[in-house]
């Protein structure tokens, strides 16, 4: 049932990203044969188009995303959405990945209009630029090959590199949950009377625990390695450096389940559609 | 597929109410909307949940549907309680518009059989070419009449256990009134029963197998259509008129 509803969640969000995507890689291509015919006016025009166009793929993101569960759960289309028969985590899931994927998405947009600019404004080609980036990749490879030295290098390096994913991951569903939870929170019953300002209030709400939470943990965290010295200065780097990024993606996968559980809970249990 | 069985067989099941309510009470903070109602639905009926604006008519269409939980009280749908289950056996139409407006009609089409498995495909595009709306029309550009209309034909073109009608004669013309009654009429099986909250009477009376009428929260009068006319020597819309006098 999650692959039925993200095909729907994921096509809806598409109708408004893709033809933006569009405008900005096709604005961004425009802009670099101004560049290369060195046409002042076309530079100009075309650079301010860009940023402004940036700002708003930002901003969409956050609106669609911020609309897209509010109008598909907790509005009007809610009454299809909240009957049919599929549980409360397909529902909160599929929105969460789908959002998930527009952000990487917008990211991944982002950086090709980044290359794009920058094969244009450097005397370099397309293959120049590449290059340079596989050579850049490399050396850091050898280098953190040199420093480990050992015979498990390349799995503590690829443990890393999936830690670094998870923690990338798990940062953008807490900013996605954070907004999720503050909507549901409009639909407790002191609240509903004014569900957008409720929304809203909620969320500034809900970040100071969070804050607390996360300042609490890392200075506990500082407190602990003080008491611990020695055993962590015993640790090999690696090590070292694997429970650090262990610990980053286990404090955000907590703080995921804190914003998801409460979000669950409300609507499976105190949903109130208009 | 036992289910059927019985049913043809005139076992268990057909016997058993397709919908059960006992003692629901709900409130909005210190609002009570319903206290204490109670009746039962058996299969093969159409009912009419009837009373005033505010009521409480939506809100225990609401609760059956499992939008919202009860604070005290039982529903049994078919003998389950409201859950994923029983959403999967009842057919809702809400007073709302639920249709995304990015979809096309072919996309809420197969979004129905995507996540219903007794939608039936080809009874909605019946329906939907007896009213000349294309499946590539978009939902964004559709009156809300149209939009209505459209609704009632994806609710009614399922084959569910029990149909939740929330005022489908609400808010469109008496010529687009009778196309949606021969619609729900058309599509009604034995098997199944249909509650239909109204506050429009006399248009669908006829209809009528059994009535609810309801008011401040409270079921006033439970009974058999031709029963209560007998009884009270009026018709459903004289009688409402008199219960429900301002």
């Amino acid at each position: 049932m999650l692959r039925k509803m993200l095909k729907y969640d994921i096509k809806a969000m598409a109708q408004t990203f893709l033809p933006f995507y569009a405008v900005i890689l096709i604005m961004s291509v425009l802009n670099s044969i101004f560049i290369n015919f060195d046409w002042l006016y076309g530079i100009v025009g075309g650079s301010t188009i860009l940023v402004g166009l940036f700002i708003a793929l930002g901003v969409t993101t956050l609106v669609l995303i911020v609309t897209q569960f509010y109008k598909n759960v907790l509005g009007d289309q809610g009454y299809l959405t909240n009957t049919l028969p599929v549980s409360v985590d397909t529902i909160i899931c599929s929105k969460l990945i789908s959002a998930a994927l527009w952000i990487c998405l917008s990211g991944i947009v982002a950086m090709i209009v980044g290359f794009i600019l920058l094969c244009s404004v450097s005397p370099l080609t397309f293959s120049d630029v590449w290059q340079a980036a596989s050579s850049l990749f490399g050396q850091i490879f050898d280098a953190i090959f040199a420093v480990l030295g050992g015979e498990f290098q390349i799995l503590f390096v690829l443990l890393w590199i999936l830690l670094m994913v998870l923690i990338v991951l798990a940062a953008i569903a807490n900013d996605i949950l954070h907004f999720y939870c503050a909507m549901s929170c409009s639909q407790l019953r002191p609240f509903s009377k004014n569900r957008i300002a409720a929304s809203f209030i909620a969320y500034i709400i809900i970040n100071i625990p969070l804050s607390v939470l996360t300042g609490l943990v890392f200075s506990c965290m500082a407190l602990v390695s003080d008491r611990f010295q020695n055993f962590f200065a015993g640790l090999a780097p690696e090590t070292l450096f694997t429970v650090a990024l262990f610990t980053v993606a286990a404090i955000f996968v907590a703080m995921d389940i804190l914003l998801y559980l409460p979000t669950r809970y409300i609507l499976k249990n105190k949903l109130n559609l208009e | 597929m036992n289910d059927t069985m019985d049913m043809i067989q005139g076992g268990s099941v057909s016997q058993k109410a397709v919908l059960q309510v006992n003692s629901l009470c709900k409130s909005y903070g210190n609002h009570p909307v319903l206290e204490g109602v109670g009746f039962t639905i058996p299969r093969g009926r159409i009912v009419g949940l009837l009373g005033p604006n505010g009521c409480g008519k939506s809100t225990l269409m609401k609760l059956i549907s499992g939008l919202t939980q009860p604070d005290s009280g039982e529903i049994l749908i078919d003998g389950v309680l409201p859950s994923k289950q029983t959403k999967s056996m009842i057919s809702y139409l809400p007073e709302r518009t639920y249709l995304n407006d990015w979809m096309k009609i072919k996309d809420i089409l197969n979004l129905f059989s995507d996540f219903y498995a007794d939608f039936d495909l080809e009874r909605a595009k019946a329906m939907l070419s007896d009213l000349n709306i294309s499946a590539d029309s978009k939902l964004k550009t559709m009156s809300k009449g149209t939009k209505e209309k459209v609704q009632l034909i994806l609710v009614m073109s399922r084959r569910a256990h029990l149909y939740l009608l929330d005022e489908p004669i609400g808010g469109v013309d008496p010529a687009a009134r009778e196309y949606i009654l021969n619609t729900i009429l058309k599509n009604f099986e034995e098997t199944s029963s249909i509650l239909i909250s109204t506050h429009l009477i006399q248009d669908v009376e006829t209809i009528f197998d059994q009535v609810l009428f309801l008011n401040h929260g409270k079921i006033v009068i439970n009974g058999e259509v031709d029963e209560i006319r007998s009884t009270y020597g009026k018709s459903i819309d004289g009688l409402f008129r008199e219960v429900f006098k301002c």
